[in-house]
């Protein structure tokens, strides 16, 4: 796949901080939990393997194979871990959003709970 | 392994998962999967929603780049499906009557189509159930000259085709006859066939259980064997597997199991409980005796001309080797032909039409269950246009559109499909009880996998044609904003309204000819069953068959003695008017056809000669038949005792040798057992009664010659004496049918091992034989009647929903001084159009549509002006007054009201 610029989406900015958050652990199913259980937000495996993959590809993530276990059916794991264009990308992106925020924090349009 | 995710979702992940990352996916699925299942989490509820994701994130990968219109209908599909069924089904609950008439409408023309179809297709369709069954052909002969068809093969023929034939792989014959078993209310008389066995290989067909006939069972004298047919295995011993080997006695000898047909085996025509060898003796076998139906199967370069043309070669033969006195020359004489037909047609017979004419009339019920339908739903579109205009004003796209539209069309068109496949399984089960008995290959009408398909199909049609059509409407921007300023009548509506009359024309149109066709039927039917087939007063007439095979009694005087004992004791029974007895009955199946000489026609014995049906009787036959005596007397009981020589005739064979009933009186006639007069033993024809329609109701009459029951076939020579061993007995009471256990044990007190069979009044005799054009007539007279509901429901609907769009311009005229008449003359105008036009189309299609089924009328003409007038007028009447209610609706509606509706 070609190296695709531009920003990275929200999910692909969840996938990729939940990756750091979990470290060695950070496989599909265990990405797919933390979403869940920080933002709420459901997450199938297949599709957070589609972001993975896209993020591999744009060199921010990389993967390696882990062993193989009979829970699994005799199937291997497969862990994800940033890599440094990755962390990059991620600051910009925090960065941007801090911007677009700055002094926006007490406006009425953005009351609520 | 116990606690893995189900099969069949892991092979949909197997398909649309990335190559590159399937197994870790999978993997991690399937460990997520057990943790779920040991915590009682919903494990199969989120795998199945994980496949749906994975198959929508496939999606989505393989359109990125696609426009975005593609992608929110995929997202639509994938998130908005199931709102959208869920607000579909609030909708339906909402409006009862419509989802409930479509749903009905629906299942009824869909039931009645698919149900149809199956049988067609099991009948006329289906290939018969043996191997290769295009290469199987029936051999037959025909003789014109003789006015003979139909004849089958002789034992001489099948053995001379056996070694001769050069198109032919090879030959089975068989021969039906009926045996005495041990039943559970004692001897019973069941109908069985001798086969070849070489009959099983040449069909191609293998035993259920156990083996069929080796060629040593099929030797003459080799121990009795016997084959099971598959509905005898099941009632007789309950389809116990173990029957095989074990010993069942037939005609009083016992004869070995050997194995079991399958259900769908059959043979032409017949229902044989049991299958024993032929037991065919070369030794004795003769070109004569034709009694066997023969099968041959084509070898893979032969054409049903070569193997035609290699019987014609072979029948020579037969007549060379196996020589019984016809040659050659007398077989050229008669115009003896062979008939090679494709064994298919054997079986189907002339029972095409009938059923092609029924799968018609299923059609057109499934026709105009979709026309109503489809005026429902474009009516019910109508109403809803303002929340359907809205949807595209608010950036629903076209697909959107069409999607909401199918939904609701899917859901009720499925509910539809559903109960009209529980009344296919309800119907075939009808048709199983009231088919008549001889329809062809009635045991392998079974729900099938076409049945599902065409259900699956006509239900897909349905969703389609509803759900298509009215977003069609809605889609045209203009219709849109006509449909938002609406103040009643819009655009949109009135062209919605043309295609609503020509659906509802086209229902008057096909009721038309349903009712047209079932009106000829029963016009015909009523004619066949008022035709006098040579009895009358049938209900009080109890027929019986009863066989005395040579093994229960030996001796033929002695067997004519019982007959006549077992007549008198059932003279003697109380309720009895007359009693009597017949080789055969008119429209039965036992029929004896023999060469006849006259007296007054010289017979130089080189040719055959004319072949008349052969009667014996006991004396009061044409009393207990109601047959009246036209000329003379009937036989006397010292007729039969003495053994004299009369005869009886029937009144076209007196007019068409001597000119009248009464010149016939004083001629003699005879069997011929010899060239020469003198050894000839001439019989005087002492009586003549009225025609009799022997071969069918539907037939014309036949000649026959009736001989007292015991006769000597030579002048001399006493141990010529002929008595016929099977016999049906007529018996006329006021309650025949109390008879019945009386009758048994009169036979059984004669002659204890005597068994009764075929039981049955002569008026069910002749239903079973007009049976066919009876149940077409039934079949088409209930289409028929569907289809006038229907269309009469769809005018109303029509006439009263358009109606309803001009309220507000009828306000308005009454406001401005028209009469309320005025208002319904314009209605009525409308639905008289309608009703007109329907009537008109259908007369002009039945016109030619009736001629398609003229093979099933009798006596009637395929355009009977009276059946065509009575319809259009029924039509006329019922269709107005559809019309007329929402006419008077119309001119009742009170002015201000109408124009305060918008």
């Amino acid at each position: 796949m070609m190296r695709r610029s531009g920003p990275l989406t929200e999910f692909e900015q969840m996938i990729m901080l939940t990756v750091v958050r979990l470290g060695d652990d950070a496989y599909g199913v265990s990405i797919c939990e933390e979403i869940e259980r920080r933002a709420r937000r459901t997450v199938s495996v297949a599709s957070a393997y589609s972001a993975l993959r896209r993020l591999d590809a744009r060199g921010f993530v990389r993967s390696w194979e882990g062993s193989a276990t009979p829970v699994r059916g005799g199937r291997a794991k497969k862990h994800f871990a940033l890599l440094p264009d990755g962390a990059k990308a991620l600051r910009e992106s925090r960065r941007a959003m801090t911007l677009m925020w700055e002094g926006l924090e007490g406006h009425e349009d953005l009351a609520g709970t | 392994m116990r606690g893995a995710p189900p099969r069949i979702a892991e092979e949909i992940l197997r398909r649309v998962l990335p190559r590159e990352d399937r197994d870790f996916i999978l993997g991690d699925l399937e460990q997520q999967y057990r943790t779920r299942v040991r915590g009682g989490r919903g494990a199969l509820r989120w795998y199945w929603w994980q496949v749906s994701r994975a198959v929508t994130a496939r999606g989505h990968d393989a359109i990125r780049g696609v426009p975005p219109s593609v992608t929110n209908f995929l997202n639509f599909l994938s998130e908005g499906l199931v709102n959208e069924v869920r607000f579909a089904v609030r909708r339906l609950l909402r409006a009862p009557g419509y989802a409930l008439t479509s749903i009905a409408t629906l299942s009824l023309g869909i039931g009645a189509a698919t149900a149809v179809f199956t049988v067609v297709n099991a009948v006329l369709i289906s290939p018969l159930p043996f191997e290769d069954p295009d290469a199987l052909v029936a051999v037959r002969y025909s003789a014109p000259g003789m006015d003979l068809e139909d004849i089958p093969s002789s034992d001489g023929m099948y053995f001379t085709y056996q070694e001769n034939a050069q198109a032919f792989v090879g030959f089975g014959a068989w021969s039906e006859r009926q045996v005495t078993v041990e039943g559970n209310d004692g001897p019973e008389r069941v109908s069985a066939v001798g086969i070849t066995s070489t009959l099983v290989p040449v069909l191609g067909v293998r035993p259920l259980l156990g083996r069929a006939f080796s060629p040593t069972d099929d030797e003459p004298g080799a121990t009795p064997t016997v084959l099971l047919s598959h509905s005898a295995w099941r009632t007789r011993f309950g389809g116990d597997p173990t029957v095989i080997g074990t010993t069942f006695r037939i005609d009083d000898l016992p004869h070995e199991i050997i194995g079991v047909m399958p259900t769908e085996f059959a043979l032409p025509h017949i229902a044989p409980a049991l299958f024993v060898p032929a037991q065919l003796d070369r030794g004795e076998a003769s070109f004569g005796g034709f009694q066997y139906e023969t099968v041959g199967r084509l070898s893979n370069e032969s054409t049903f001309l070569e193997a035609r043309a290699d019987i014609e070669r072979m029948i020579p033969l037969a007549v060379e080797h196996f020589f019984n006195g016809v040659s050659v020359t007398m077989l050229e004489q008669m115009g003896f032909a062979p008939t090679v037909a494709p064994l298919r047609a054997d079986y189907v017979g002339d029972v095409a039409t009938v059923l092609w004419v029924v799968l018609g009339a299923a059609l057109e019920v499934l026709l105009v269950a979709f026309a109503n339908v489809t005026n429902l739903s474009l009516a019910r579109s109508e109403q809803r246009r303002r929340e359907l205009a809205i949807r595209p004003a608010i950036g629903a796209g076209r697909g959107g559109l069409v999607l909401h539209s199918l939904t609701e069309s899917t859901l009720i068109s499925a509910a539809g499909g559903l109960i009209g496949g529980v009344f296919v399984v309800w119907m075939v089960h009808i048709v199983h009880s009231v088919a008549p008995a001889d329809l062809p290959r009635l045991n392998e009408i079974l729900i099938g996998p076409a049945s599902f398909v065409v259900v699956a199909g006509t239900t897909a049609c349905a969703a389609l044609l509803l759900g298509v059509l009215p977003a069609l409407g809605r889609m045209n921007p203009t219709a849109l904003i006509q449909s938002l300023r609406a103040a009643g009548g819009s655009g949109s509506a009135r062209e919605n309204g043309s295609v609503k009359n020509t659906l509802a024309a086209t229902q008057i149109a096909m009721a038309v000819v349903l009712l047209c066709g079932s009106g000829l039927l029963l016009k015909s039917f009523r004619a066949i069953s008022e035709v006098n087939p040579g009895f009358s007063g049938g209900s009080d007439v109890l027929t019986f068959r009863v066989a005395i095979p040579e093994t229960v009694i030996a001796s033929d005087a002695e067997a004519a003695l019982r007959v006549q004992e077992i007549a008198e004791r059932i003279a003697g029974l109380a309720g009895v008017e007359s009693v009597s007895a017949a080789t055969s009955l008119p429209l039965s199946t036992h029929v004896v056809q023999d060469p006849l000489l006259v007296e007054d026609v010289a017979w130089t014995g080189e040719d055959v000669p004319p072949v008349y049906r052969f009667k014996w009787i006991l004396p009061d036959y044409f009393a207990t038949m109601r047959n009246p005596l036209l000329a003379g007397r009937g036989f006397r009981e010292a007729d039969v005792r003495d053994r004299s020589p009369v005869a009886i005739v029937t009144e076209d064979f007196a007019i068409a040798h001597w000119g009248s009933p009464g010149d016939a009186l004083g001629e003699r006639i005879a069997m011929p057992s010899s060239t020469v007069a003198a050894d000839n033993r001439w019989h005087e024809i002492v009586g003549v009664v009225g025609t009799v329609r022997d071969r069918g109701v539907e037939q014309a009459p036949t000649p026959v010659v009736y001989w007292p029951l015991v006769m000597h076939t030579r002048p001399v020579d006493a141990g010529s004496l002929f008595v016929p061993r099977a016999l049906t007995f007529v018996v006329r009471s006021s309650e025949p049918e109390r008879l019945t256990a009386a009758v048994r044990a009169s036979v059984q007190s004669v002659a204890s091992r005597l068994p009764v069979s075929e039981v049955q009044t002569l008026e069910r005799l002749f239903s079973r034989s007009i049976a066919r054009t009876s149940f077409a007539a039934l079949v088409l007279g209930i289409s028929a009647w569907i289809a006038l509901l229907l269309g009469v429901v769809g005018v109303y609907g029509v006439v009263s929903f358009l109606t309803g769009l001009r309220t507000k311009e009828f306000g308005v005229r009454l406001a401005i001084g028209a009469e309320r008449h005025d208002i319904r003359r314009i209605v009525m105008r409308h639905g008289v159009a309608l009703v007109a036009a329907g009537i008109l189309i259908g007369l002009v299609v039945s016109a030619f549509a009736t001629r398609l089924m003229s093979a099933l009328l009798y006596e009637v003409q395929p355009t009977d002006p009276f059946t065509f007038i009575s319809v259009a007028g029924l039509l006329a009447t019922v269709g107005l007054i559809a019309a007329m209610v929402p006419a008077e609706r119309a001119s009742r509606a009170d002015p201000l009201n109408s124009l305060r509706v918008e």
